[in-house]
C-alpha cells in the first residue's frame, strides 16, 4: 500500500469538560512527537455530556504536531468505537500503517479491538503509549472491560 | 559457680529478648477494620472481574447458545459481587458513611447494568441478534467499568487523611489491584 501513514489518537475525558483531561493531553502530546508532516492524524472521542466539546475536538484544539490532514471521529464513544472508527478511516485512506496513540495501561484493550477490526487488511499496526500508570478507576475500568473483548474482537473482525 | 552464673546470664538474655519482643512470637498483627474493609472490596472486585473474564472466554463462537451461558455466568457472579459489596457497611474513617454511600451507589449501577444486559441477551436471536446484544453488553460493561473509575476516583476525593489510601495499601488483597 502507498496511501499516508494514519496516526490515530483514542481519546479520554471523565464527564463534560472544556479543557483536556490530563490523560487525554499525554496521549496528543506522545502524538505530536510521533507524527511526520505527511501523516494523516486521526483524532477520536465523543463527548460524553450532550452540548459539551467532544474528546476530538479538544484535541484539535490543542493539536501542535505536524501533519499534512487532521480528521475528526466525534463519534466513538468507546474504545471499540475507537477501533472501529480507525479501520474504517484507514481502509478510506488506502493507508499503509495505522500508529494507535493511548495510554500504556489501555493498550491491551485498544490494540486488540483495532487488530480485530483491522484483521485481513494487511495493514502494519505500531503502539505508540505513554507510560503514566493510570489511576486505580481506570485500571478497575479496564479489567471490568475486557472480559468482552474476544466477543468484540469477533464481531469487529466479522462486520469489516 | 560459674556454670550457674553462665546459666543466669543466658536466662537474663532469654528475659531481655522476650521483653524486647523478639522472642519469636509469630502471633499474627492485627488488622484494622478499615484495611479488612478495603481487602474485602477488593475480594469482591477481584473474584467478580475474574469471574467475567472466565465467561468472556466462552463468547469467541458467538451463538445465541454461547451467548445465554454466559451471561448466565455473568449474572451470577455479579449477584455474589452485589451481596459481597452491599455485605461491606461503613469503614471506620472520618468519611466512612460518604465512602460506604458511594460503593452503595456502585453497586445500584451493577445492578442496573446487569438487568440491561439480561434484557438485550433474552431478546437476541440468530446471529445478528447475538452481534446486537455482544454490543449491547459491551455498552453496560463500559458503563460498569466508568461506575468503578468514578467510584475510586470519588473514594479518593472523600479521604481527606488518606485512610482509604493506606487501607488500600496495607491490605494484602488488593495487591494485585493496586500495583497492577
Amino acid at each position: 500500500m502507498t496511501g499516508p501513514r494514519l496516526v490515530a489518537v483514542f481519546g479520554y475525558s471523565r464527564g463534560a469538560a472544556e479543557e483536556l483531561h490530563p490523560v487525554c493531553a499525554a496521549r496528543l502530546a506522545l502524538a505530536a512527537t510521533e507524527s511526520r508532516p505527511d501523516d494523516a492524524v486521526l483524532l477520536t472521542g465523543w463527548a460524553a455530556r450532550r452540548g459539551s466539546q467532544t474528546e476530538a475536538e479538544l484535541m484539535a484544539r490543542a493539536w501542535q504536531g505536524s501533519a499534512a490532514s487532521i480528521l475528526l471521529d466525534r463519534a466513538a464513544r468507546t474504545t471499540y468505537g475507537n477501533a472501529i472508527g480507525t479501520a474504517s478511516t484507514a481502509r478510506r485512506l488506502g493507508a499503509r500503517e495505522v500508529v494507535l496513540v493511548t495510554s500504556g495501561w489501555h493498550e491491551r484493550r485498544a490494540s486488540s479491538l483495532l487488530r480485530a477490526a483491522l484483521r485481513g487488511s494487511g495493514l502494519r499496526i505500531t503502539l505508540a503509549t505513554t507510560s503514566d500508570r493510570g489511576s486505580l478507576g481506570a485500571r478497575l475500568r479496564e479489567l471490568v472491560c475486557w472480559p468482552l473483548v474476544p466477543a468484540l474482537a469477533a464481531v469487529a473482525a466479522r462486520g469489516r | 559457680m560459674s556454670v550457674i552464673r553462665a546459666v543466669l546470664a543466658l536466662l537474663a538474655v532469654i528475659l531481655a529478648l522476650v521483653a524486647a519482643g523478639c522472642g519469636g512470637d509469630d502471633a499474627e498483627p492485627e488488622t484494622s477494620a478499615t484495611t479488612e474493609w478495603a481487602s474485602g472490596l477488593c475480594d469482591a472486585v477481584t473474584s467478580w472481574t475474574d469471574d467475567l473474564e472466565a465467561a468472556g472466554d466462552d463468547l469467541s463462537s458467538l451463538s445465541v447458545e454461547a451467548l445465554r451461558d454466559a451471561a448466565s455466568d455473568v449474572d451470577s457472579a455479579t449477584e455474589r459481587f452485589l451481596d459481597d459489596v452491599r455485605g461491606l457497611g461503613t469503614p471506620d474513617t472520618e468519611a466512612g458513611t460518604e465512602a460506604r454511600d458511594v460503593v452503595e451507589a456502585l453497586a445500584d449501577t451493577v445492578e442496573a447494568e446487569k438487568q440491561e444486559i439480561e434484557d438485550a441477551v433474552d431478546d437476541a436471536s440468530g446471529i445478528t441478534g447475538v452481534t446486537s446484544a455482544i454490543s449491547a453488553v459491551a455498552a453496560s460493561l463500559t458503563a460498569m467499568g466508568e461506575a468503578f473509575e468514578q467510584t475510586f476516583e470519588s473514594l479518593e476525593n472523600i479521604d481527606a487523611d488518606g485512610e482509604l489510601e493506606q487501607a488500600f495499601e496495607d491490605a494484602d488483597s488488593c495487591d494485585e489491584l493496586v500495583s497492577s
